[in-house]
């Protein structure tokens, strides 16, 4: 009687799910395990097996792991998990609900009109697992389940089960209801061609006049082999703009002819564009477009075409040069508000009157410095639409005091605009988009601005801390255990040849980095090789340098502009595609304008904010046992020499000491506490992390990101002194691999800056830099690796056509989205 | 006539010691192992010059922050090398009991120009510099977190070091040359003057003198 009555809900339950699939295309799961066959009961799934766990009841559920049910993308993921490891096992597939006792569990589909079929047979695995996908394609071949626009399918899991509770030797999962939808395929499109595996890199942003590329990649799409379609280039809509109006009008003129043959993407890839498409000439700094692939050729995103930018993003974005002057003519001038250090100097476009509310930047300079001295900032930010407030800074008692300052100038000018300049900045200045931003003292000083405004101790009378947008410090002092930017997005400058902030382990209030790790929202860090102190500003003095290859002014100043705009434009402005700048290598995207010296060299480091979104592998806060990852998974250490602590420097001096693990690093104060990684090779080697059970179905994230730096003056940085590069390789549940070079999109691992002093030997201190690999790339041409079940990541070293030997550091392993 | 101030050869060594540590440190190394000395390097006073203010200014030059409205404005002689003003941690420079108030850089004369707070005497008017009382370079560190601890403790090492004194002689010749006394509104008014006397005494810093000239926006 219970049993009837069980599956009276059920069934009532599924005639509900189906009836709701319409809209979400991948139903409620149905037919679980209730009332099982020997009462191996597990309602969340399939009814009791012996499974992964030993446990009888809990069963395998079969679930959407990834991908859509669009049928022209056909990448619908279903992943059956929870199964008996290394059995076989395979998709159920048919379209009518039934629920009958087989085996260990219930049978949920049957024959219907459409006929019954299965997968081809499959492996579970160490990990009871295992995923299908291509159904499009695999029902091409048969007769009796052709899937199209609006077909409504039922898939459930079976395998063998032969410890099972009730003895059959096989079992089944919960079911899923599909219905298959048309539509546009969105993916991304445009990117530039790699001579490397993965031979495209999909990306955003590119420069104006330079030419952009595109492609499909087959192995992912298989339905686009031998097909040909036109290349479209869209000036960028948003969804509901592509809803409304969805005909396809190229930015170019005309649209382009493409066809994909089979191979991989290196055979498929097309010149998109050879740098002619337009950039505005008002204060926006770039364009965005959307690309088409238009394959029915009737002139409309329609069915089955392929689309990069369908959302609100744009497709692709078009970058004027930054390190330009904007569209506007800039005023300067001084306002002296009549106080000790008060004195201010103003830029603002000159049609302020024209224009709405602009973000409001405050320039604290440093000790022995000038409010004066930063009209590269000034000049450059008001001629893009943002006002510019340069101060005189108390920076002689220290940063403090200096903070202080930046306080009191920020609140005067934002009380003081009816009468500044005769109020013509009045109702144009935006309260609440304000970014402080500093130069040395004054640097370190921003941030304590910022600091007491967080913490109450500075009560503003014109704006709070919710107002600062950004906290940018250019080479500044760290003396204060205090100084926090919290959870503001932070900026850090450094430069590597700085003569006063040395950036040296051991000088006290002059490691950079440290203000680096205290903050704890979104972050950025670039360092630049050959940059001094005194290039930062445009004052008098030198440049404050020591060491090789020293950048003067004007190339110090070009590569300030070409990352402060995208950056205030990113974090300040929302612009999304300015955000590549901030962690691209330059050899992936330099900006225009970028000095011609072959000396500069610089590394990014860059840290989304802190988001549930993001998963890390490890970023060695916990567990400090070696083998221990902070995420719980097991680390297989391969490499010699391997420390785990606190990343500085134990002696102040650089030069190569056995004892000193973590020599060169600058991390950290007494009061900090960043932890992460050094280790050495000498011939093949690796580290391993195993990626625990929640996160190995990696296809809900984007990139894989990992900072790594290397061992300054340690033999075996200096044996190879150049960019150190690796492999990455991500090996899934069922022993399958796929490796990725690092610096096939972009570089290695940049050789420290060749700077002496502090002991033997050339290098200053470690520059840690991030790099992102994209995860579908480690499937591109090699469909075997299920991005489901990725169950180990693995850097590995000293393999062929790689660096044979280095020291290097590491940290903050993890996964995240775009 | 002026007369300067000589040192004993310990205290050029001591000076000299010092200009290193910070050549060394400008490289990038810490500083040397006179980090924990003081350094007398005052060659010369060559100004002197007590002031009053209608309004007072937060002392921002040590921890305790007081309430400024007197003191004495000086012209200080130093090795400019020591004098220059940058962001890692500097010697500091004392005036008996209290912290000097730099104002210039120094560059490349050696003539800085500091106020230092000072107490009022019974007629209102700022105390003398008693002669006995030492200007010196003390230890590094960030003048804002100087408090009278510190300062006692550095008048300990400046002592041991037996680092010359001012002399009556010293001072009398100094304010002949500073005049009497300065009274200012405010510090804003007070900067009138200080860039005065930077254009007298190291009239290359025109940045300086010239921001120290504008005047409050009407």
């Amino acid at each position: 009687m219970r049993n009837r009555l069980v599956r009276l809900v059920a069934l009532l339950f599924l005639t509900a799910s189906i009836a709701r699939i319409g809209a979400a295309q991948v139903g409620e799961p149905f037919c679980m395990g209730d009332s099982c066959p020997c009462g191996n009961d597990d309602p969340t799934a399939g009814c009791g097996n012996d499974g992964l766990d030993g446990d009888p009841l809990t069963g395998a559920r079969l679930s959407r792991s990834a991908g859509t049910t669009n049928i022209f993308a056909d990448d619908l993921v279903l992943t059956l998990e929870g199964a008996t490891p290394n059995r076989f096992g395979m998709i159920l597939i048919g379209a009518q609900a039934v629920q009958n006792p087989l085996g260990d569990g219930w049978l949920c589909i049957a024959l219907g009109s459409a006929g019954i079929q299965r997968s081809a047979p499959q492996q579970t695995g160490e990990s009871g697992s295992f995923s299908q996908t291509r159904f499009v394609a695999y029902a091409e071949g048969l007769a009796t389940v052709p899937i199209g626009t609006g077909t409504q399918l039922l898939f459930q899991g079976y395998y063998r089960d032969g410890g099972g509770p009730c003895g059959s030797g096989f079992n089944l999962s919960n079911a899923l209801p599909v219905t298959f939808t048309a539509g546009p395929v969105e993916t991304e499109l445009a990117g530039r061609a790699l001579g490397l595996y993965p031979y495209f890199d999909f990306v955003d942003v590119f420069n104006q006049m330079a030419p952009i590329e595109a492609t499909i990649d087959p192995t992912l799409f298989p339905g686009i082999q031998s097909l040909s379609g036109q290349a479209f280039v869209v000036e960028s809509r948003s969804r509901i703009e592509w809803d409304n109006d969805s005909s396809l009008i190229d930015a170019r003129g005309a649209s382009t002819p493409v066809t994909f043959s089979g191979g991989d993407v290196s055979g498929n890839v097309f010149e998109l564009d050879a740098g002619t498409l337009a950039t505005p000439t008002d204060s926006r700094v770039s364009a965005g477009y959307d690309v088409v692939i238009d394959f029915d050729g009737d002139g409309l995103l329609s069915d089955g075409d392929f689309i990069d930018g369908r959302g609100d993003e744009d497709g692709l974005t078009v970058f004027r040069d930054p390190t330009a002057p904007g569209p506007y003519a800039t005023v300067e001038a001084t306002h002296d508000h009549g106080g000790n250090f008060e004195r201010q100097r103003i830029y603002y476009p000159a049609n302020i009157a024209e224009l709405g509310e602009l973000p409001l930047i405050v320039v604290s300079h440093g000790n022995g410095h000038n409010f004066t001295w930063y009209d590269h900032i000034g000049e450059h930010m008001a001629s893009w639409g943002y006002i510019v407030m340069s101060h005189q800074n108390n920076t002689g008692p220290g940063p403090n005091a200096a903070s202080n300052t930046t306080l009191k100038n920020t609140d005067l000018f934002l009380g003081g605009l009816d009468e500044i300049e005769g109020g013509a900045l009045f109702g144009h200045v935006d309260g609440h988009r304000i970014v402080l931003m500093g130069h040395s003292r004054g640097g370190e000083g921003a941030a304590i601005a910022y600091h007491k405004l967080f913490v109450g101790t500075y009560v503003g009378e014109n704006y709070g801390h919710e107002d600062i947008r950004l906290v940018s410090s250019i080479a500044p002092t760290v003396f204060t255990f205090f100084v926090n930017p919290h959870e503001v997005p932070f900026q850090l400058w450094t430069g590597s040849a700085d003569g006063d902030v040395t950036g040296a382990p051991g000088d006290t209030g002059a490691q950079t980095y440290h203000l680096l790790t205290r903050a704890e929202g979104q972050r950025h860090s670039v360092t630049y090789h050959g940059v001094g102190h005194g290039a930062f500003h445009n004052g008098n003095g030198g440049l404050v340098a020591a060491g090789p290859c020293q950048v003067a002014r004007n190339g110090t100043h070009a590569l300030m502009r070409g990352l402060m705009l995208p950056t205030v434009r990113h974090i300040v402005d929302g612009e999304e595609a300015a955000e590549e700048f901030l962690w691209r290598p330059i050899q992936s995207l330099k900006t225009i304008g970028w000095p011609a010296s072959e000396c500069v060299d610089v590394s990014y480091e860059y840290w989304n904010a802190p988001s549930a979104d993001a998963f890390v592998i490890d970023d060695f806060q916990a567990n400090p046992e070696l083998r221990l990852s902070s995420s719980g998974g097991q680390v297989t250490i391969e490499v010699d020499a391997l420390v785990e602590g606190i990343l500085q420097d134990s002696n102040g001096q650089l030069q190569h000491d056995p004892s000193d693990g973590m020599n060169g690093m600058t991390r950290c104060s007494s009061i900090d506490d960043a932890r992460g990684i050094a280790f050495e090779f000498s011939g093949p080697a690796s580290l391993e992390f195993e990626v625990v059970p929640e996160a190995r179905n990696l296809t809900q994230y984007t990139y894989l990101s990992f900072r790594a730096c290397q061992g300054t003056r340690h033999p075996l940085t200096t044996a190879e002194l150049a960019d150190l590069t690796f492999l990455v390789t991500l090996r899934d549940g069922h022993g399958r691999s796929s490796k990725i070079r690092i610096e096939s999109t972009g570089s290695g691992i940049i050789e420290p800056y060749q700077r002496g002093t502090l002991g033997a030997g050339l290098g200053w201190a470690n520059e840690f830099e991030t790099t992102r690999l994209r995860l579908t790339d480690f499937v591109s041409g090699l469909p075997g690796l299920d991005l489901t079940d990725v169950v180990a990541i693995s850097f590995d070293f000293g393999r062929p056509g790689q660096s044979q030997v280095g020291r290097l550091g590491m940290d903050d392993i993890e996964l995240i989205q775009k | 006539m002026r007369r300067s101030i000589i040192f004993s050869i310990g205290a050029l060594a001591l000076t000299v010691a010092a200009v290193t540590a910070h050549q060394q440190r400008s490289q990038g190394g810490g500083l040397g192992d006179a980090e924990g000395q003081p350094a007398s390097a005052v060659v010369t006073l060559l100004h002197a010059q007590p002031y009053v203010m209608e309004e007072s200014y937060t002392g921002w030059w040590r921890a305790e922050q007081p309430q400024v409205d007197a003191g004495w404005l000086l012209v200080l002689r130093v090795p400019p090398g020591l004098a220059e003003l940058r962001q890692s941690l500097t010697r500091v420079l004392y005036v008996g009991e209290e912290t000097a108030e730099r104002w210039n850089s120094g560059q490349p004369t050696g003539n800085i120009v500091v106020t230092v707070p000072w107490e009022r005497g019974a007629d209102g008017l700022p105390a003398p510099i008693s002669s006995g009382e030492c200007i010196w370079f003390g230890t590094p560190e960030l003048p804002e977190r100087v408090d009278a601890a510190r300062i006692a403790s550095e008048r300990q090492l400046a002592a041991s070091a037996q680092l010359p004194v001012l002399t009556a002689e010293d001072l009398q010749d100094a304010q002949q040359v500073g005049g009497g006394l300065l009274e200012v509104r405010d510090s804003h008014e007070l900067g009138y003057a200080i860039a005065d006397l930077i254009e007298t005494y190291s009239p290359e810093e025109t940045v300086t003198i010239e921001t120290l000239r504008i005047t409050p926006t009407e």
